[in-house]
C-alpha cells in the first residue's frame, strides 16, 4: 500500500488504515477524533465513521471542513462523493437543535427553523419531554436534559447543548511524583478534557485491561480538581480504587470515602459500587440511593468498567448531564447492544487505542492465547446427543476431563501465578475438590475475598479458583497464567476482561488458556467469544490435550 | 504501402525526426491511427487514412488492413477517442466471485434464489452500488450461471460445479460479461470476443456529457462490430452516471498487499484472486475487497472437495504476510468435523443366500460394491449401474429387474464446456507519448511564405525547419496542354491538386472535372485557365486554401 496513503475510505463510511504504513500513527492520531475503532487485527485496522462520531467531533470543535481536510490527506483513493456530502450535511445538521439555560427548573430548546419544531412535536417518543414556547422554542425540565438528548440523537436530531457543566465543589487533588504517566494515558485525559469549553469533560476512554485506566482516571481527577464519585463493578474494585488513590495522590485517608454494602462513607473522593447506589427494597420501590449522586456536591463522576452499567444507572446517569463524567473500559462490547446508550448519556468515546500497540511498546504483557481441545468422555456422548442446545453447551463445558487438562497445564507453569476460571459453580468446586486450592465465588465475603487475592498477589497462594466475580476490574499484577474451564456462552466481553487478568506488565509473557470440548457447541462459543480479542489482533493457537505431557 | 515508398523521402524524416512527426500528427488523426488499432475487424486503407499512411505511421498489412507503425504507436492514447480522463468510480470486480461465493455455500435455495439475492443479503455487500441496480444484475448474472452450468438448480438446492466455476474465472473480467449479458456467446467465439472488446472499451469511457454518449457507444459498436444495450451497460455498473456525467468504472489494479488477519479476514484492494470465493465468505466490496473464512464457508470448501492444505496453500500462496497461526489448526478442526460423517447416494441390492455368495465372490463386481450392511444386503454404487447391472447379466443373472423406489436423476453437466480465453485486452497508454503540438506546427507555417511549404507543413509532411523542402514537378499555366494533361492525371489517380493562382491565393484538394474548361477543388469551381501554377501532391496532403492576405496579417 502506499506508504503516505494509509487509509482507505469506502462507500459505507468504514475506513480502514494500514497499520504497516509509515504513516500510519500520525494518520490514527488525526481520524480518531470523528472515527469509531472497529477492529484491529495485525494488518488493517477498522474505523466507522457514525452521524454520533461527527456529531461528537464537531461538538468539541472539529469542522466538516477539518475532517474532509484530513480524509483528503491520508486517503490514498478519491473520496466518494457521497462521503463529502454524508459529512457536510451531518455536520450542517449540528446546530439546528440548541438547549440553552432558562431557569432554575427548565432548560430552553431552541430549533433552527420552525419546521424542525413541527417534527418534534410529530415525535411519540418526545410527547410530555418538551413543551412548545413559540414556534421555534420549548421548554424542557432539567432532570430530562440527558434523556432528551439520547432520544433525539437516536431520531437523528443532534442537540447542541450549550450549558456549561457545573464546577463542582472544588477539591484539590495533587498527583505524588512517585509515578510517571504514560504517553496515552495523558494523551487520553487530553482527549477528555479538551480545551474545558463546550462539548468537553464527558466521554469514554477505552482502554485495554493492565494499562493502567485508573491512572487516566485520577490524572483527569487532579486536572478538573473537584469532588468526585467514583462507581465500579464490585467491592474489590471499590478497595483498588482506594488503595491507587492513596498511593498516586496526596489524598488522605479521610478525603477518601468508601461507599458499599460494608461501609456508607460520604467523603469528597468516594468510591461505591453500582450494586449499593441500585440497591432497593423490591422492586416496586424507588431506587433511594439514587440521592447520593445528587447530594455529594459532586463534580466528576467516574464509570469504572462502564460496559457493565446497569440499567438503573442509566437513567440516573440521564438526570447528571451538567456534571463531567468518565466512563472507563476495555471493551465496550455490550452483549445487550447498549453501547450507543453509554455514549449518549456517560459520553462519547474520547479515546481508543488498539490493543497490540501499547503490547509492542511493553505498556501491557505479551500474552499468548491457547485452546486446548479435548475429547467428551465416551460416557458422556449420548447425553450431549439428546440434550437440548443449552444443555448441550453445559455439558461440554462440564466436561470432567477438563480436571486432568488443567493440571498438565498448572505442571506446565508450575511456580507462576495461575488463575483457574470458570463460570458454574459445581465444576469450579470439583476443581477445588480436585486441587484444594483456594476458591472465590460470589459467596466468598468481601473480607474473604480481599484476604485470597493479597495472598495471591503476595505470592503465598499461586494457584486461585475464581468465578465469574473475578472477571473484571480486579488488579492481579503478577497472575500470568489464566485457565478458562468455561465461560458464559459467547460473551466476547468477558473472553477478554479474563484474559485482562493477566496483561499487567510483568518480566515473562502470559498465557491464556480456554479448555474446550471438541466437536460439540462449545467449539463455536469458544470461537465467538474469541471475536473481540481477535480482532484486537490476538491468535489463538489451538493444541490438542494430548500434546500437554 | 512500405515506409520505404513514403513521398518525398518521409521516411527519413520519421527516421530522423520522430519526435517532431509525431507532434505534428492532429489530435484526429491520433484518434484515427487509435481507431486502427482496437478495430476487431480492421480498417481499410482509405482517403481518410492517406494522410497517416504517406507518413508511415500506418501501413497496409498483407491483409489489406490498415496497422499501426511501431512509431505510429507513440501517437496512439485511448483520450480523447473515449472522452476526457475524468475521475471514476470503482468497478465492482468482486460481483462475480461474490455471487459465486453465495452458489458455493449452498446460501440460495431453489425456488427461492431470486429474492433471496435480491434482499440485503447480498446487495449490502456493495455499498457503494445502488441496491436495485445490484439486485437486478444479480438475478440476470445468476440465470446465466445456472444456463451455462456452473451453478445447478436441479437436486432441489443451487450448487457450484466446481470444474466450471474454474474454467470461467480463468477468462478475462469482459469474456465473463460477455457470456452473462448476451445469450449464445458460449457457442461464438468471435461474438465473445467482440462483445468483450465492447465491454473493455466501455469501460474506459470517460467524462462523457449525457446527450453525448449515444456517440461514443456508435464508435465502440462500430471499433468491436457488436453492441450490447446501453441498460445492460449500468445494470452491470460498466457505465456510471454521475451528475449528467457518464464514465465507465474504474477497473481495479494489479493486486498489491493481501491480508490474512487473526480474526480471519482476507483483505485486498486490486483484482480478486481467482479461487477465494470457493473458501471465503464475502463481508464487503468497494475500494478494499474484504472476505472471511468461517465455518459455512469452509463447509462449502470441503463440499467442492477441497482440503485444508488446498485452502492453506492458496492462503499463502496470496498472502503477503505470515498466515495467523491459529487458521490451519481452525480448519483442519472444522474438516474433521466434516470429514466424519459422510452421505453417500447408494443403491440397495438385497440377494438370497446363494446368490449374495457367488456376488461376494465375483471380481467384476467389488468396485460397485460400496459397502455391506448385512449377509444379503449390498450398498451399490448409483453412478456405475449399467456396469454392475452388465456384470450381474455377465454373470447369470438376467432376470434382476428395474431398480424400484424414488428416482434420483444424476444431471450432467452442461455438453457446451465453457471456452477457454480468448480475449486479450488492448494495451494502449492513455495519454500519448509524444502529444500534439499545435503552437508548434503554426510557428513553422508562420515561418515561410512559399506557399507549397506552408502547406506541407500543414499538412505534417515538413516538421522542422531545417528540413528543405523537396522538390515538386510544378507545371507553369502556360503551357495548357501540359497542365491539362496534369490535372486529368490527378483526378484519375485520386491525388491531391495543387493549384496556384495570379494573386497568390492556392487550393490543395481532390479536383473534379466538370467541363471542358472548369474543375471544382474543395467546391470551388475554378476556370483551368486561370491557373497560374499546378501539381500533383500526394493523397495524405490536407485540403487547403490559402490567401496572400494570410502572410499579410502575420
Amino acid at each position: 500500500m502506499e506508504e503516505d496513503r494509509p487509509l482507505t475510505v469506502q462507500s459505507d463510511r468504514t475506513m480502514l488504515l494500514d497499520v504497516h504504513s509509515p504513516a500510519a500513527d500520525k494518520c490514527r492520531g488525526e481520524i480518531i477524533a470523528f472515527a469509531d475503532l472497529v477492529k484491529s487485527p495485525e494488518h488493517v485496522h477498522t474505523y466507522q465513521i457514525s452521524q454520533l462520531s461527527l456529531w461528537n467531533a464537531i461538538s468539541s470543535g472539529l469542522t466538516a471542513d477539518e475532517i474532509l481536510r484530513r480524509l483528503e490527506r491520508w486517503s490514498r483513493f478519491d473520496l466518494d462523493s457521497r462521503i463529502i456530502f454524508y459529512i457536510k450535511d451531518q455536520a450542517e445538521r449540528y446546530g439546528d437543535f440548541i438547549l440553552t439555560e432558562l431557569d432554575d427548573e427548565y432548560l430552553l430548546l431552541t430549533v433552527r427553523r420552525p419546521v424542525f419544531a413541527l417534527q418534534l412535536k410529530a415525535e411519540d417518543s418526545l410527547r410530555g419531554m418538551i413543551e412548545a414556547e413559540d414556534e421555534k422554542t420549548f421548554r424542557v425540565k432539567r432532570m430530562m436534559r440527558g434523556v432528551l438528548k439520547a432520544r433525539m440523537i437516536k431520531l437523528g436530531f443532534p442537540v447542541d447543548d450549550r450549558i456549561p457543566l457545573k464546577k463542582g465543589v472544588p477539591q484539590t487533588i495533587k498527583l505524588r511524583n512517585t509515578f510517571t504517566p504514560r504517553p496515552y494515558q495523558i494523551e487520553a485525559v487530553n482527549s477528555l478534557l479538551g480545551d474545558g469549553g463546550n462539548g468537553t469533560g464527558y466521554g469514554t476512554i477505552v482502554l485495554p485491561c493492565g494499562s493502567g485506566k485508573t491512572i487516566a482516571g485520577i490524572l483527569a481527577m487532579a486536572r478538573l480538581g473537584m469532588r468526585t464519585l467514583i462507581l465500579c463493578p464490585n467491592v474489590t474494585a471499590v478497595h483498588q480504587w482506594i488503595r491507587e488513590l492513596l498511593d498516586k495522590t496526596e489524598l488522605t485517608e479521610n478525603e477518601i470515602g468508601e461507599y458499599s454494602g460494608e461501609k456508607k462513607d460520604m467523603k469528597p473522593v468516594t468510591v461505591c459500587t453500582y450494586q449499593i447506589v441500585t440497591w432497593r427494597p423490591d422492586t416496586d420501590s424507588e431506587y433511594k440511593r439514587f440521592s447520593l449522586f445528587r447530594d455529594g456536591g459532586w463534580g466528576f463522576i467516574i464509570y469504572d468498567e462502564v460496559h457493565m452499567l446497569p440499567a438503573p444507572v442509566f437513567r440516573i446517569t440521564a438526570e447528571l448531564q451538567a456534571i463531567h463524567r468518565l466512563g472507563l473500559t476495555a471493551t465496550l462490547v455490550r452483549e445487550d447492544g447498549r453501547e450507543d446508550e453509554v455514549f449518549s448519556l456517560v459520553g462519547p468515546k474520547r479515546y481508543d487505542t488498539p490493543w497490540s500497540e501499547l503490547e509492542a511498546k511493553g505498556y501491557i504483557a505479551k500474552a499468548y492465547c491457547h485452546e486446548v481441545r479435548l475429547p467428551l468422555p465416551e460416557e458422556k456422548e449420548i447425553e450431549y446427543a439428546i440434550a437440548k442446545k443449552r444443555e448441550k453447551y453445559r455439558i461440554a463445558a462440564e466436561n470432567p476431563l477438563k480436571i486432568d487438562a488443567a493440571k498438565k497445564i498448572i505442571r506446565k507453569h508450575e511456580g507462576e501465578s495461575i488463575l483457574i476460571i470458570g463460570q458454574y459453580l459445581d465444576q469450579l468446586e470439583m476443581f477445588q475438590n480436585e486441587f484444594g486450592y483456594p476458591i472465590i465465588t460470589g459467596a466468598t465475603a468481601t473480607k474473604k475475598r480481599d484476604e485470597l487475592y493479597t495472598l495471591f498477589r503476595e505470592g503465598k497462594v499461586k494457584v486461585l479458583i475464581v468465578s465469574k466475580v473475578a472477571n473484571a476490574a480486579i488488579d492481579l499484577p503478577d497472575a500470568s497464567v489464566a485457565i478458562q474451564i468455561s465461560g458464559t456462552f459467547g460473551s466476547r466481553q468477558e473472553e477478554a476482561q479474563r484474559l485482562g487478568r493477566i496483561l499487567r506488565p510483568k518480566s515473562h509473557d502470559s498465557h491464556f488458556y480456554t479448555l474446550v470440548t471438541e466437536y460439540t457447541e462449545e467449539e463455536d462459543f469458544a470461537q465467538n467469544r474469541q471475536k473481540f480479542l481477535s480482532e484486537q489482533g490476538y491468535s489463538y493457537t489451538i493444541e490438542k490435550v494430548e500434546s500437554y505431557v | 504501402m512500405s515506409e520505404k515508398a513514403l513521398p518525398f523521402d518521409f521516411g527519413s524524416t520519421l527516421e530522423d525526426r520522430t519526435e517532431e512527426v509525431l507532434g505534428a500528427v492532429t489530435e484526429e488523426e491520433g484518434m484515427l491511427l487509435t481507431e486502427i488499432l482496437l478495430s476487431y475487424d480492421g480498417i481499410y486503407p482509405s482517403d481518410n487514412t492517406a494522410a497517416l499512411t504517406d507518413r508511415g505511421l500506418a501501413f497496409s498489412g498483407d491483409d489489406g488492413k490498415l496497422h499501426v507503425g511501431e512509431k505510429g504507436m507513440k501517437a496512439v492514447s485511448l483520450f480523447p477517442l473515449l472522452g476526457t480522463k475524468a475521475k471514476r468510480r470503482p468497478y465492482p470486480e468482486a460481483f462475480i466471485p461474490f455471487l459465486l461465493s453465495a452458489v458455493a455455500s449452498s446460501t440460495l435455495q431453489s425456488g427461492r434464489w431470486q429474492k433471496m439475492i435480491t434482499s440485503d443479503f447480498f446487495t449490502a455487500l456493495f455499498p457503494g452500488i445502488e441496491k436495485e441496480r445490484i439486485a437486478g444484475a444479480a438475478v440476470k448474472a445468476m440465470d446465466r450461471l445456472l444456463k451455462l452450468g456452473i451453478a445447478d438448480d436441479s437436486e432441489g438446492e443451487i450448487r457450484l460445479r466446481r470444474p466450471e466455476a474454474e474454467s470461467f474465472m480463468r477468462l478475462t473480467e469482459e469474456e465473463r460479461l460477455a457470456l452473462i449479458i448476451k445469450e449464445g456467446c458460449e457457442h461464438n467465439r468471435e461474438e465473445r470476443e467482440r462483445t468483450a472488446l465492447y465491454i473493455h472499451l466501455a469501460l474506459l469511457l470517460s467524462g462523457i456529457s449525457e446527450d453525448r454518449i449515444e456517440k461514443y457507444l456508435d464508435l465502440i459498436a462500430s471499433l468491436s462490430g457488436t453492441a450490447v444495450p446501453e441498460e445492460d451497460l449500468f445494470l452491470f455498473s460498466i457505465l456510471d452516471e454521475n451528475d449528467g456525467i457518464i464514465s465507465g468504472r474504474e477497473f481495479p489494479g494489479k493486486r498489491d498487499t493481501l491480508a490474512v488477519s487473526s480474526d480471519f479476514s482476507i483483505t485486498y484492494t486490486g483484482t480478486s484472486p481467482g479461487e477465494i470465493y470457493l473458501y471465503a465468505s464475502p463481508i464487503i466490496t468497494d475500494s478494499i475487497t474484504e472476505w472471511k473464512l468461517t465455518k459455512s464457508s469452509l463447509k462449502a470448501a470441503f463440499s467442492l472437495d477441497m482440503t485444508p492444505d488446498d485452502v492453506r496453500a492458496s492462503l499463502s500462496e496470496l498472502s503477503s504476510f505470515p498466515l495467523p497461526d491459529t487458521l490451519y489448526p481452525r480448519i483442519s478442526g472444522w474438516f474433521s468435523s466434516f470429514s466424519s460423517l459422510h452421505a453417500d447416494r447408494v443403491l440397495l441390492l438385497t440377494a438370497d443366500e446363494r446368490n449374495a455368495r457367488i456376488i461376494d465372490a465375483l471380481p467384476t463386481l467389488r468396485i460397485h460394491i460400496i459397502g455391506k450392511i448385512g449377509d444379503n444386503l449390498f450398498l451399490m454404487n448409483t453412478e456405475t449401474e449399467p456396469l454392475w447391472r452388465r456384470a450381474l447379466e455377465n454373470a447369470g443373472f438376467d432376470m434382476l429387474g428395474p431398480t424400484s423406489g424414488p428416482h434420483f436423476e444424476k444431471t450432467m453437466a452442461d455438453e457446451n464446456k465453457l471456452p477457454p480465453r480468448s480475449f486479450n485486452p488492448p494495451e494502449i497508454r492513455e495519454e500519448r507519448e509524444i502529444a500534439f503540438s499545435e503552437e508548434q506546427a503554426k510557428m513553422l507555417s508562420d515561418s515561410t511564405a512559399d506557399p507549397l511549404r506552408k502547406i506541407l507543413i500543414l499538412s505534417g509532411f515538413i516538421v522542422a525547419e531545417a528540413q528543405p523542402t523537396p522538390s515538386i514537378d510544378m507545371v507553369n499555366g502556360l503551357y495548357y496542354q501540359e497542365k491539362l494533361r496534369l490535372i486529368h492525371s490527378a483526378i484519375t489517380e485520386g491525388k491531391k491538386l495543387y493549384a496556384e493562382f495570379v494573386d497568390g491565393s492556392v487550393l490543395v484538394g481532390k479536383a473534379e472535372r466538370t467541363d471542358e474548361e472548369r474543375i471544382s477543388v474543395n467546391g470551388h469551381l475554378i476556370e483551368i485557365a486561370r491557373i497560374w501554377r499546378t501539381a500533383i501532391l500526394p493523397k495524405g496532403i490536407k485540403d487547403l486554401e490559402l490567401h496572400p492576405s494570410d502572410n499579410d496579417s502575420q
